[in-house]
């Protein structure tokens, strides 16, 4: 009953911060006066150096190497097929680096799962691979199966992804309720269906199509190096799994950290509470996902 | 084609915008638009206007991307943010829209003409070009991001910068505007 209070509490908590954090920036919101927020010269002053001068860098960034992988990969047909190609290539997983740090690209739910579960340093990179595969295939499915023939790519996708959104937040919902259940019940589930739970939590998290492959391909297909432009974009796929996996380690290292495995004497508390934080942020980010799209 | 701007974030589009702000009898009275649009973007948007798939453009593909780009633009409303002095400015229409390529990259030019002149002498217009989903990063040229044009132009000035009094995108970005000084 304890347990169960704790972890209504939790999930209320964070429904309230993530609603409050996503209504600071809905225009909807501005007449509460939260966008106002940013006016404040303090908040902007620290948004500015600590967030917002990173984050133009890495538009920046992302600018200058999309224009340069496209220039190269209209020169790929050319003698130096072999060092264009390379240099594509290396261009394509930097920015796949750089793109992933942006909001999305399951981030947060790879986040909350190592939070969650007990797991080894190596599941990290191996659950990276699987949401990046996923987000990359996606979009290389869609331009090929779908698509193609109709030749509205951008503007036909929109219906099909509005249900691959829906199915995905529904997943990370289910996979989440499955993983508190087996908290708040305790229940021991086999080491088959942990990886089962991984594998269709990171399907959920990379299923939505990665917008930015899907116009790499495009633009691969109409200058006819279809084959280049699938290598660049499982380039960017192994760009987004390094920041994903990056993140994963962070995590489980925090958690180690934090639950005093070599600091605090009342660790496995402390490291109890953040897998049940870990599930609840899984299921809130999966059911606030998926009522903000049926919102529209 | 800018339909799933809405629905999909980061920058996944890139737009140079330059803009010329037009005078006439001391006021300003047009900005005109001149956008151009990243080589992937390009590419994806003439691989669906091509329906008959020649790799050109005829006269009805023309008309139907013209079309959908005007259409599409219109629903986030140019993406344009005037302001006059601190108020929001709404006044005003679209006017020479065209959407064409040029050498394979997606230019997208058109006027926004003031209903009621501004007086730069007396008040200040603030334009800022952003999409606060982010789909799109609508960025100002480096090389020339804005030119006055006409009489009196001597007198004024034009001073680029990034409004830190805004933020969109999760309070990542501060979109960056043009205000026309005259004195």
């Amino acid at each position: 009953m304890k347990k169960l209070s704790v972890v209504i509490s939790v999930f209320v908590g964070l429904v309230l911060v993530i609603s409050v954090f996503l209504a600071m920036n809905s225009p909807s919101f501005n007449h509460f006066g939260l966008n106002n927020l940013n006016k404040n010269p303090v908040v902007s002053y620290i948004k500015k150096d600590v967030i917002a001068k990173n984050w133009t860098a890495i538009v920046k960034t992302q600018r200058k190497l999309s224009s340069q992988i496209s220039g190269n990969l209209k020169r790929a047909d050319s003698d130096k097929f072999l060092l264009y190609f390379l240099i594509s290539f290396g261009l394509s997983f930097i920015y796949g680096i750089f793109h992933s740090l942006g909001p999305g690209h399951g981030k947060m739910i790879i986040m909350s799962y190592f939070l969650s579960e007990k797991s080894k340093l190596w599941d990290a990179p191996v659950m990276a691979l699987q949401v990046a595969a996923t987000h990359i295939a996606s979009a290389i499915i869609l331009v090929f199966l779908v698509n193609v023939s109709m030749r509205q790519v951008l503007t036909d996708s929109i219906d099909r992804i509005f249900w691959i959104k829906i199915t995905s937040y529904a997943l990370i919902t289910l996979v989440g309720l499955v993983l508190l259940f087996k908290k708040v019940f305790e229940k021991k589930l086999k080491e088959k269906m942990l990886d089962l739970n991984r594998g269709v939590l990171s399907i959920a998290a990379g299923m939505v199509p990665c917008t930015g492959a899907l116009l790499i391909l495009l633009f691969a297909m109409a200058n006819n190096v279809m084959i280049t432009g699938i290598f660049l974009v499982i380039a960017i796929g192994l760009g987004i799994m390094t920041t994903l996996s990056a993140v994963g380690v962070i995590t489980m290292l925090s958690k180690k950290a934090a639950s005093g495995e070599t600091f605090f004497t009342k660790g496995k508390n402390i490291s109890t509470a953040l897998e049940y934080l870990g599930a609840c942020l899984i299921i809130s980010l999966g059911a606030i996902m998926l009522v903000l799209t049926l919102a529209g | 084609m800018l339909v799933c701007a809405k629905t999909l974030a980061h920058p996944h589009v890139w737009i140079e915008n330059s803009i010329v702000f037009r005078m006439e009898n001391k006021k300003i009275t047009e900005i005109n638009v001149n956008w151009v649009y990243d080589e992937f973007y390009s590419s994806a948007a003439f691989f669906e206007a091509d329906i008959d798939n020649d790799n050109k453009l005829n006269t009805e593909e023309k008309l139907k991307l013209l079309d959908r780009n005007y259409e599409e633009l219109k629903k986030n409303s140019f993406f344009i943010h005037l302001k006059l002095n601190e108020a929001k400015l709404n006044n005003f229409e679209i006017k020479n829209f065209n959407s064409f390529f040029k050498d394979e990259i997606l230019t997208t030019v058109f006027t926004i003409s003031l209903i009621n002149p501004v007086d730069p002498f007396k008040d200040m217009l603030i334009a800022g070009f952003f999409d606060k989903t982010y789909f799109i990063d609508i960025y100002f040229t480096e090389k020339t991001p804005a030119m006055l044009a006409g009489p009196t132009i001597e007198a004024c000035k034009y001073n680029l910068y990034e409004d830190m009094t805004e933020t969109y995108y999760y309070g990542m970005v501060n979109p960056e505007k043009i205000k026309v000084i005259c004195k």
